[in-house]
């Protein structure tokens, strides 16, 4: 998630953030694994039925190009478009920095959704 | 006087016979954490290893699966059975891919279906440095089914979950 978290950096999980509500986009969530010892932190960045595409490194959410302020290094992304399905949300990490392979993002179900960074 | 010698002796023998049982009547859960610790071990390198050292650790990781393994990665759109010489074969010239490995578990989550079958989540985290500097690392949850065969668990399912689907 860097430039926005880098890694080391020290925060707190709000758990109770998604107790009456659902994540939004461009909401920074905490995704958990097998448990919440190590999380995943990452950007929500479109929401169940929207169709989510990357065009030379440029986001696109239902054909509409997305602007993110966020994201400080340009990347050649490609990724053909794909619709999100019921009860999962769309995440990417901040950093584009890195080549599409090795960048860990994609939909997740909502109940993996754990939190959202305090600050 | 004495019987407070008696009760120092007592507990002694009451400390002692704690300390065995936890050294040699292992839960199974710890049993399993501990062959983790040993996938762990074998994975690991440092700066600097040796042949015979990577030689050695790709001959025992062999033993921490059964003959066959099924691996299911579909974010890697890797499915298939692998022996335990393939195993060995795999980690050995993966190894020598990077110059340094960490390979961490944590979150264990254990289930015993039946007396010789456990279920095991966990979160895997992988980092490391490639022989050309360049840095790597991978998070991932794994679903693993492993059989008891002679006190041993031993690996014979993995799948990598995927938490998050391109």
């Amino acid at each position: 998630m860097a430039p926005t978290y880098m890694n080391g950096d020290f925060n707190f999980c709000f758990k109770l953030r998604y107790i009456f509500s659902k994540p939004e986009r461009y909401d920074v969530v905490a995704i958990r694994l097998a448990g919440e010892k190590v999380i995943l932190l990452k950007r929500v960045v479109a929401l169940e039925g929207d169709v989510v595409e990357f065009k030379n490194g440029t986001l696109f959410v239902n054909e509409k190009k997305i602007d993110e302020i966020y994201v400080r290094y340009p990347s050649d992304w490609n990724l053909s478009p794909r619709k999100v399905d019921k009860g999962h949300v769309y995440v990417v990490g901040d950093n584009r920095n890195v080549p599409i392979d090795v960048h860990q993002f994609g939909q997740t179900s909502i109940g993996r959704i754990i939190g959202a960074p305090l600050w | 006087m004495v019987k407070v010698k008696h009760i120092i002796i007592a507990g002694g023998i009451l400390t002692a016979g704690i300390i065995a049982f936890f050294i040699f009547f292992q839960s199974e859960g710890a049993k399993i954490k501990k062959q983790f610790e040993l996938i762990a071990e074998n994975i690991e390198k440092t700066a600097g290893e040796n042949h015979i050292i990577a030689a050695a650790k790709a001959n025992r990781i062999r033993k921490v699966i059964t003959e066959r393994c099924k691996i299911h990665a579909p974010a890697y759109s890797f499915s298939r059975e692998i022996s335990s010489d393939e195993l060995s074969t795999f980690v050995l010239s993966k190894r020598s891919q990077f110059s340094e490995i960490s390979l961490k578990f944590y979150d264990f989550v254990i289930d015993f279906p039946d007396k010789d079958t456990a279920q095991v989540t966990v979160t895997g985290s992988m980092e490391g440095n490639l022989n050309n500097g360049e840095f790597t690392g991978e998070l991932h949850e794994l679903k693993c089914k492993l059989q008891k065969i002679e006190d041993i668990w031993r690996l014979k399912e993995i799948e990598v979950v995927e938490v998050l689907r391109k």
